[in-house]
């Protein structure tokens, strides 16, 4: 039996990060691990890197792109896939996270089927 | 009026002149007509003279012809003397008496020492007999000194003596003497031949030669003064012709004072001053042409001098009067145009847009009060500075060399258009600014109009606004999210199968976040388009195969509610300049109308065919049509046919909103055909080449 794959979801609101922890486990069949800050992702990270993070953008302290920022210093965690999930909307915010060049941005609400296929998409190596 | 007075002191002074021409003239023409006149006189005069000289000589001859006789004869008989003086004296009609005195030696018996005497022996005509007969002629000095003369010279001598016997003439006649010489002995003297003449008759004689009247004579008035006599005397004889008075009798002094012609009588030894003194004195008024065309032409020259000199004076007054209005209409219209000039100023200075003008190098000529505000210089420090001293250092320095280029390149877009650039105020901060720059049309060289406006207040405002919209939407998908998640788990079986109604409430409830969400994203799409701020990837695309891909994507939509779907693709490759995206955002909007209104069983076609520079789409449903009092209001936003029917429908009432703000923003338009009878199509037009809109920010 392989074992199922790693998604570090990283929110500050505890309810997206059930609902999201649920979608992923039940329709993904992924292992999810939810922190609230972007201080315990790194520290996770460091402790046991995860295959792919869910990271979103507005966060109290650390905020997405500086989490972001933090793991791309870290040069053994450089390549990690990181994919945003913001309920941001304008372009020109879309534009500035764009820059960042995560490996992808999913915008909130969505739907669980296509969370978990936009996952799967980044874990098979692509981008979304 | 004060033009008039050189008018008339040129009058006044041509008037004079030819006057003072005009009496010049005259004076010129008396005094040749007088020179002429006195010409004339002494012609005539001379005439006369030449008779009188004639007459004179004639009549003198008679004495020679005396001394002949005497020599002719051996002795003279008093009966022959007075035959042969007789003979004379009605030959000259002067003559009046012929005497002889022969010459009688003093005796040699006289002691006393005596002269040679003349005792007159012959007297013609006898009547002077008894007065002279027995005369001595020695014994009168006046008549002594004659004769003297006459035996002295041996010639015949004449003098004016007055008469010395009454019954020989009164008055004062001509004395002629000539000697008698003896026959065998010329040295000795016989006697001498003495004769009278009247002078009145031997003037008349002369004067009357021709025995008429008519002669130049009857012009004159002839006196005749002894030669060398008193000049005061009266005249010694006075001629007046046949029935005319004679001249009165002044002396030769006057007539000398007056026109005459005197002449000394050559033929008889001068002893008479003949004066010819014409009748009338004054010469005959002369021709006055010359005078009266001096006169004429001098007033008409005057005249028309004048009249040249009002004409100019009038039309001086007509140009001084049109130089006057001139000068109003240009006093006039300067003052309109100062006020225009004022008005135009102060609207530059009220603007609250900074208005600079540059020259085609890009300094800078003028700057209003709002500009000054707006950066911080004043007008005085801006004028003459580049353009570049009012940017930021880098844009300045991208601008320094190429603002001049870019201005004069009509394809570098500057002129004519509006563009956001930064500004750069005098302490160095720097702000977001809208620069219209124009070319002001004039002579000279180019110059531009640089309209600035600080829009860093509008750029702060949209700001907030996007921060605040960028909250709001954040602050309601996080819910959302969860609602929408939590709904899909409980609806997809996530914890065990649902009893029945609670399975139909969670979709419903599903169903319903899911529209909150399009709500949402439509109400963003519409602030954003309705601001202008939607920003636009145009690329060119096929618009078959976007027509091809929104079908495929609304099949399943299409197939649940039993509506075929049908293409109608363009007969080539059709490609339109848009936003893909944006593009199917409206194609998906109309399809999905088209789908939730159309019948079960209907068919929506899809097509997109070329027409004049623009693809025109369509999509035409099988639907109920568009109600008469809705098709006012489709495109207005929240705008639904019955609203009872939004949910059934499940639109936001925004779709069409949307789509047409789209469709203008690509520079197309949007419309529908809803005939009678049901069936509605959408058409919209999409420009197939980049399109330049004017206002669209690069």
């Amino acid at each position: 039996m392989t074992r199922p794959p790693t998604i570090l979801h990283v929110d500050d609101d505890p309810a997206i990060r059930e609902i999201v922890r649920l979608l992923l486990e039940k329709i993904g069949g992924f292992a999810v691990t939810s922190v609230a800050s972007g201080q315990e992702a790194l520290a996770i990270v460091q402790r046991q890197p995860p295959d792919l993070v869910l990271l979103d953008v507005m966060m109290p302290g650390m905020s997405g792109p500086e989490t972001l920022q933090a793991l791309r210093d870290r040069q053994e965690h450089a390549s990690l896939p990181v994919v945003f999930l913001t309920a941001k909307v304008l372009q020109s915010e879309m534009e500035q996270l764009a820059r960042l060049d995560p490996a992808g941005i999913i915008q909130k609400p969505f739907r669980g089927e296509d969370l978990v296929s936009k996952v799967r998409q980044v874990l098979a190596g692509g981008r979304c | 009026m004060t033009h008039r007075r050189p008018i008339l002191a040129l009058l006044l002074g041509g008037v004079l002149i030819t006057i003072s021409a005009w009496r010049v003239a005259c004076r010129h023409e008396w005094r040749l007509s007088a020179e002429r006149y006195a010409t004339l006189v002494e012609h005539a005069a001379n005439g006369l003279f030449l008779g009188l000289e004639r007459e004179s000589a004639a009549e003198l001859a008679a004495i020679p012809a005396m001394v002949s006789f005497y020599d002719c004869s051996e002795r003279v008989e008093p009966e022959e003397f007075d035959r042969y003086a007789a003979s004379m004296m009605s030959r000259y009609p002067g003559l009046v008496a012929l005497m002889w005195a022969p010459a009688v030696a003093p005796g040699p018996a006289d002691a006393l020492p005596a002269a040679t005497s003349y005792p007159v022996q012959y007297v013609a005509p006898r009547a002077g007999q008894a007065a002279a007969a027995g005369m001595d002629l020695a014994s009168r000095p006046e008549l002594q000194a004659v004769v003297d003369a006459a035996v002295t010279d041996g010639e015949v001598q004449v003098r004016v003596l007055p008469a010395f016997d009454p019954q020989l003439g009164d008055g004062e006649q001509l004395v002629a003497v000539a000697p008698v010489l003896e026959r065998d002995d010329r040295r000795k003297l016989q006697g001498v031949v003495l004769g009278l003449y009247d002078i009145p008759r031997l003037v008349q004689a002369a004067l009357t030669i021709d025995g008429e009247n008519g002669g130049p004579e009857d012009d004159f008035d002839l006196l005749i003064y002894p030669a060398d006599g008193d000049r005061d005397r009266s005249p010694l004889y006075r001629y007046a012709a046949t029935g005319t008075q004679p001249p009165s009798p002044i002396p030769l002094s006057e007539v000398q004072s007056e026109l005459h012609v005197a002449h000394r009588l050559q033929s008889i030894g001068t002893p008479l001053l003949a004066v010819a003194r014409p009748r009338a004195l004054q010469p005959p008024a002369p021709a006055r042409f010359f005078s009266w065309t001096v006169l004429v032409s001098g007033l008409a020259l005057t005249g028309t001098l004048a009249g040249i000199f009002r004409t100019f004076a009038v039309r001086n007054r007509v140009i001084a009067r049109l130089v006057e209005q001139r000068t109003a209409e240009l006093e006039q219209a300067n003052k309109e145009i100062a006020q225009r000039e004022r008005h135009l100023q102060s609207i530059v200075d009220a603007t609250l847009d900074g208005i600079i003008t540059i020259d085609e190098s890009g300094r800078i000529l003028s700057a209003n009060p709002a500009s000054e505000r707006i950066f911080g210089y004043s007008a005085d420090e801006l004028v003459g500075q580049p353009l570049t001293r009012l940017m930021p250092d880098r844009a300045a320095a991208q601008h320094h060399e190429g603002l001049a280029a870019r201005l004069q390149d009509p394809e570098a877009g500057i002129v004519g258009s509006t563009i956001e650039v930064q500004g750069r105020r005098r302490d160095g901060t720097v702000f977001d600014a809208e620069l219209s720059i124009s070319e002001l049309v004039g002579e000279g060289p180019r110059r531009f109009l640089g309209v600035v406006r600080d829009i860093s207040p509008r750029k702060e405002v949209d700001q907030l606004k996007d921060r605040f919209i960028s909250t709001v939407s954040h602050e309601l998908r996080t819910p959302l999210t969860a609602i929408l998640g939590s709904l899909e788990l409980l609806r997809d079986g996530a914890f065990g199968p649902l009893p029945e109604g609670a399975a139909h409430m969670v979709s419903l409830a599903y169903d319903s976040g899911e529209r909150l969400v399009r709500l949402i994203n439509d109400i963003l799409d519409l602030e954003r388009l309705g601001t202008g701020r939607m920003d636009l990837h145009k690329t060119d695309i096929d618009a078959g195969a976007l027509l091809s891909h929104v079908a495929a994507t609304l099949q399943g939509f299409a197939s649940r509610h039993e509506v075929r779907l049908e293409l109608d693709p363009p007969a080539s490759t059709l490609q339109v300049h848009a936003d893909r995206d944006r593009l199917v955002q409206v194609l998906t909007n109309l399809v999905g109308n088209a789908v939730r209104f159309s019948p079960p069983g209907g068919t929506v076609r899809l097509g997109v065919q070329p027409t004049a520079g623009v693809a025109r789409f369509s999509v035409q449903d099988e639907g109920p049509g568009i109600p008469d009092d809705f098709k006012d209001r489709l495109f207005a936003p929240f705008s639904q046919a019955d609203a009872g029917d939004t949910r059934r429908q499940g639109g936001t009432g925004l779709g069409l909103s949307i789509a047409k703000a789209i469709v203008q923003e690509h520079g197309g338009q949007i419309w529908y055909e809803s005939p009678q009878g049901g069936g509605t199509t959408f058409f919209f037009d999409i420009p197939v080449q980049p399109v330049d809109r004017p206002g669209v920010r690069p």
